[in-house]
């Protein structure tokens, strides 16, 4: 909660006042994924194999969607050792990757968040009719 | 003098080799493993065990590289001294001890390198013979003792898995009861070691020691030896004690920033501020980026020294002066020691791109990025704010403020040794931020937060430097609010009057406790069972016969006869 | 093992027509010559007529050898003020005869009978070479103790002889499954090592003895119990399951009580014999819980203790011999007068502490392993006691080292090389030996 002080004044509140409809930040999603989507979506690929990334020797934590991006860097870096700073280009790339993993998974915690809202509401109105 | 330029170089050739070793083995992603093996007792082994990692080469270099320059600096400092010789061997046994224990990844050969800091640390604090330093130093060797003792027993518990080399199992055994049995014994040692909450006593008392030993052991090496041994335990941690950790070093953070804003001894700010700066590393520590605790440390350990050994010059110079309110712009008798210190100073608020910005503000924006409670947020950039704010109320009363010393005097910066020793820290503290930051960070952290928690961390600093500006602005009358409220006031600048229970308060038990046992037991009924009863019991018996002994002698020569005749009947 | 004996019964008339340095350097000549006749395997050998040794044999005899060795050069007082030199060779010649017969013997009742013989050398050095009149007391109450306890041993000796048919130690595997022969056994045990509450003659015993008195006492006679305790645990481990978990309690509460005790000591000596206590308590909680562990590390406690208590006595004689006081209020501030003693103390001192390398560390570390082995709970009184004799040992350096120095003493004299020696000879096996501490831990 203390990191949605940021976005105050909104999330910074909901937690506090509306825990009910606000997920936890390690729960799964609960609604099916493609509800909204008439078109569908486009599902997300692993680019950097797994044999590829074990013989990198890379810690578990960092075997994500951008891991493709990881490996070149780090190639890059080896390669340029001890002048690392040959390899802004690469590390570049890399963090705009990680940036764009970070706003879809924002994406997905507001949509569930919206649908649980959304949810809520439609009980109310049922409460409220009933 | 020819003891302190020998090891000083040494230590100077010693660093930069290590240090090179260290950037060779990021890169290749090298360990060594040194095994000697002692004896082996039912298949568990007693070994020394030396592991040579790019962690273990980094922290070695810097701190030959702080000793060398601490060494260098005491060939001036301490050149009155008659027993400097003892005083370098010291240091160099202190430096050797540390050097054990980053080596090794065993539980028992890290007990050479634990025992050894904590009785070399013991030796340089009580250096001075008087009773503050006396005293001061019995807290500092029995606050590392029962960090000792809580590791003697992890090595007990540690028997369970047949192996003290705890690196292999770590991980594969978390959350296994000995595990948590360990990882809590551990704990405690580290806790003990870097003075967290309820063993904080011992930092700023130990402050009685000479200069450079406060910079060298305080500040950077004996202090990070619990963050360290936390840094190569922190697989095994189960969550509980990570939250506890958490709540122990934030509020460790939190009580030495308000003691550091509250005091006016120079070197108990300092020791107070390292105090929390260890609070700092263990909090990130509990979070789980153990890199970024080593980062912090490492970068700590320069400015921190540095600002040691500042202070020891502003104290020499004004003749063994310690207390702030003494000074008063010295900016004109010691401008090359006020920038020193100024950019230790800064680097230590977290000054953008100075070194301590790169890991405190990582620090602060990985702590953003978590998802932790309102608290913990809150008391970490109050924490960062009060940084700042005694850091500055520092440097107006010292250099900044009006001249308050005596008018005869001898305030000039004329030893060229102590600064050359700075002067060896200053170009690192500026630039090894930066380069560590691309050096030891394979994976890069990448950061996105919304601009208010960006630039949170930069307004707390310039709140804080408010803060403590306005703090600054001491006038004694009858009305000062710190006197009104003098509990209040006693109670935050004593760090929360802990120290008076953890020595007061406990210290009284066992010496009555000895006391008592030695009279009523060893002198009262061990003595009464056992030595003193059985003889007067004998005493009194054989007076029993004496009565009957009381007789004439025909009475015996009858009572022969009648024996005789009752023998020779049967 | 029979050459020893005829070497030490031969230096008798050394003793008398000798010079005193002669002597010492006999002893030296012997404790090296000993050396070789070492077997490293836990296994009896050197075996004729009743006597041999396995390594837990040679190592106290290695010990006793040693110490009695620094006991001669400890002693140059007695040479220089000429008071019956000859008498007193003659009389740590004694004692040592008894302690190599007592260690060497394969027999329980020879055993018995050099136990009881080394009490009276023992006795005669103390009565007549200590110091203060309070040495008849410590006399009298030294030898009680002892026999008190041991003349029931004796009795019981006859029923393990009614037992077994022999007193040899490899005949006496069976199982002895009396609480009272356990207990006739086994005090003396206890009152030798010392266990808590008999341990009264020891403090008084230390510190009414001269010098050398003193390090044979903390040297040998106390493991003469922990050795005897290990031969004969052979008999009583069916009985011992039950009853050790009491002793061993004991022994641990009462470690931590004498810790405390230690802290208000202001006699020197005598707090180093409490130290003793405290650690000989750990030894005898060792070697009850019967495990591998245990029995190992109680004899690298041994070892170690002997070393280091018989150092820290050498010392405490060192100050006492330019202050002619024991007492802390008078030996303080010796950093500044004599240093290179300084660091002795403080190595001694650390290594009394547990501190890294010496032997005590591993011993400690050994036995607090067997010990939680044993139970859980036993975590607590170790803690306890590992914590506070870091306190008296710090307390003792600190007090006597450190601090002004005492305005009533004109001159000290500096050390001499013999100190020196002696005390570097304590020290230099107690941390070397460490390297090869599987002799002393695998010893079974």
């Amino acid at each position: 909660m203390g990191a949605a002080f940021g976005y105050f004044p909104e999330s910074g509140f909901n937690l506090y006042f509306h825990p009910e409809v606000t997920p936890g930040p390690n729960e799964k999603p609960t609604f099916d994924p493609l509800l909204g989507f008439e078109n569908g979506r486009k599902e997300r690929v692993m680019i950097a194999t797994e044999e590829e990334m074990r013989s990198a020797k890379i810690p578990l934590e960092h075997r994500d969607y951008c891991a493709h991006h990881l490996l070149k860097y780090l190639s890059c870096r080896k390669d340029n050792w001890p002048w690392a700073v040959n390899c802004e280009h690469e590390k570049h790339v890399y963090s705009h990757c990680k940036y764009e993993d970070y706003v879809i998974r924002m994406k997905e915690y507001e949509r569930e968040r919206r649908l649980r809202v959304r949810e809520y509401n439609k009980k109310q109105h049922e409460i409220a009719a009933a | 003098m020819h003891i302190c330029l020998i090891f000083s170089g040494l230590f100077l050739f010693w660093s930069t080799v290590f240090f090179l070793f260290s950037i060779y083995f990021i890169v290749e992603g090298l360990t060594w493993f040194l095994e000697f093996n002692l004896l082996m007792i039912n298949s568990s082994s007693i070994v020394m065990t030396l592991l040579f990692d790019w962690m273990t080469f980094l922290f070695m270099s810097f701190v030959l590289f702080i000793s060398s320059m601490v060494i260098f600096y005491s060939r001036e400092y301490m050149a009155s001294d008659i027993f400097i010789n003892r005083f370098i061997m010291l240091v160099v046994m202190f430096v050797f001890s540390m050097m054990f224990l980053i080596v090794s990844p065993n539980l028992i050969s890290i007990l050479l390198g634990w025992d050894g800091l904590g009785l070399v640390s013991y030796c340089l604090v009580i250096y001075y013979q008087n009773v503050k330093s006396f005293n001061a130093g019995m807290l500092t060797a029995l606050s590392n003792r029962i960090g000792d003792v809580a590791l003697l027993m992890a090595i007990a518990w540690m028997v369970n898995y047949g192996s003290w080399n705890y690196v292999f199992y770590l991980f594969q055994l978390k959350g296994d009861s000995y595990m948590n049995v360990i990882s809590y014994l551990v704990v405690l040692a580290a806790l003990t070691k870097s003075a967290q909450i309820p063993f904080s006593s011992w930092l700023p008392a130990a402050m009685a020691a000479p200069t450079p030993v406060s910079s060298l052991v305080h500040s950077s090496t004996l202090v990070t030896a619990g963050v360290y041994l936390l840094i190569r335990f922190n697989f095994c941690f189960n969550e509980w004690l990570m939250y506890f950790l958490l709540f122990i070093s934030s509020m460790t953070m939190f009580m030495s920033g308000l003691g550091a804003s509250f005091e006016f001894d120079l070197k108990k700010i300092i020791a107070l501020s390292t105090l929390s700066q260890l609070g700092l590393m263990m909090m990130i520590l509990s979070l789980g980026s153990y890199e970024l605790a080593f980062f912090h440390l490492l970068t700590h350990a320069l400015f921190k020294a540095l600002l040691f050994m500042c202070a020891g010059n502003i104290i020499h110079s004004v003749g063994d002066f310690q207390d702030i309110r003494y000074m008063g712009g010295l900016v004109k008798f010691l401008p090359l020691t006020c920038v020193y210190f100024n950019i230790s100073n800064l680097s230590l608020c977290g000054l953008p791109f100075l070194s301590g910005f790169y890991s405190k503000d990582l620090v602060a924006e990985i702590m953003s990025m978590g998802y932790l409670s309102f608290y913990i947020y809150l008391i970490f950039y109050v924490s960062i704010g009060l940084t700042v704010c005694y850091s500055f109320r520092l440097v107006y009363y010292s250099f900044v403020g009006s001249f308050n010393f005596l008018s005869l005097n001898s305030v000039y910066e004329g030893s060229v040794m102590m600064i050359k020793g700075m002067g060896g820290l200053i170009f690192l503290v500026i630039f090894m931020g930066s380069s560590l930051s691309w050096i030891i960070f394979p994976y890069p952290y990448v950061i996105i937060l919304p601009l208010f928690m960006k630039i949170l961390t930069l307004l707390m600093v310039i709140l804080g430097a408010w803060i403590g500006y306005e703090l600054s602005k001491f006038f004694i009358s009858y009305d000062s609010l710190s006197l009104k409220n003098y509990s209040l006031s006693w109670f935050l600048s004593n760090m929360w009057n802990m120290p008076v229970i953890s020595t007061l308060g406990i210290n009284y038990y066992p010496i009555i406790g000895g006391s008592f046992l030695y009279k009523s037991l060893d002198q009262g009924w061990s003595e009464v069972l056992g030595s003193q009863g059985i003889y007067s019991v004998i005493v009194s018996g054989s007076k029993i016969s004496q009565i009957f002994m009381n007789n004439s002698i025909k009475i015996f020569f009858v009572l022969m006869i009648v024996w005789l005749m009752i023998i020779f009947m049967i | 093992m029979m050459k020893f004996l005829f070497g030490l019964l031969f230096m008798i008339p050394l003793t008398f027509l000798g010079g005193f340095w002669l002597n010492q350097l006999v002893w030296f000549v012997v404790s090296f010559l000993f050396i070789f006749s070492f077997s490293f395997s836990g296994l009896f050998s050197s075996i004729s007529y009743e006597f041999g040794g396995d390594l837990l044999s040679f190592m106290m005899l290695f010990l006793s050898f040693w110490i009695c060795s620094l006991m001669l050069l400890a002693s140059e007082k007695i040479y220089l003020k000429n008071s019956w030199t000859g008498f007193f060779m003659f009389v740590v010649l004694m004692l040592m005869l008894s302690l190599y017969l007592t260690f060497s013997s394969l027999n329980l009742f020879i055993f018995y009978i050099f136990f009881e013989v080394s009490l009276i050398p023992t006795l005669i050095l103390i009565v007549g070479w200590g110091y203060q009149p309070e040495r008849l007391q410590a006399g009298v109450y030294l030898l009680f103790y002892t026999l008190l306890a041991s003349l029931p041993m004796m009795i019981s000796l006859f029923f393990c002889y009614g037992k077994f048919y022999s007193l040899h130690y490899f005949y006496l595997s069976g199982m002895v499954n009396s609480l009272f022969i356990y207990l006739l056994v086994n005090m003396v045990f206890f009152i030798k090592i010392p266990m808590f509450f008999v341990h009264l003659w020891l403090p008084k015993a230390h510190v009414e003895a001269p010098v050398s008195g003193s390090m044979i006492l903390a040297g040998s006679m106390l493991k003469l119990g922990g050795y005897g305790m290990m031969r004969l645990m052979i008999m009583f481990q069916g009985i011992g399951t039950l009853i050790n978990v009491i002793f061993i309690g004991l022994s641990l509460v009462g470690g931590f009580y004498v810790s405390l005790i230690c802290l208000r000591q202001s006699d020197m000596k005598s707090l180093i014999a409490y130290s003793s206590v405290s650690h000989m308590g750990l030894v005898l909680a060792g070697v009850m819980t019967m495990n591998f562990w245990g029995l190992g590390g109680s004899l690298t406690m041994m070892v170690a203790h002997g070393l280091c208590s018989s150092g820290l006595f050498c010392l405490a004689n060192i100050s006492y011999e330019r202050l002619h006081s024991r007492s802390l209020y008078m030996n303080k501030g010796l950093i500044n007068v004599m240093p290179s003693l300084s660091m002795f103390w403080f190595l001694l001192l650390a290594s009394n502490i547990a501190a890294p390398p010496s032997m005590n560390l591993l011993g400690e570390i050994v036995l607090i392993n067997s010990l939680v082995g044993f139970s859980e709970l036993s975590m607590i009184f170790l803690m306890l006691v590992s914590f506070f004799g870091a306190v008296y040992s710090l307390f003792l350096y600190s007090y006597s080292q450190h601090g002004c120095l005492y305005s009533g003493c004109y001159s000290y004299f500096s050390c001499s090389v013999r100190e020196f020696l002696l005390l570097m000879l304590h020290w230099l096996p107690l941390n070397l030996l460490v390297l090869s501490g599987d002799l002393l831990v695998l010893w079974i």
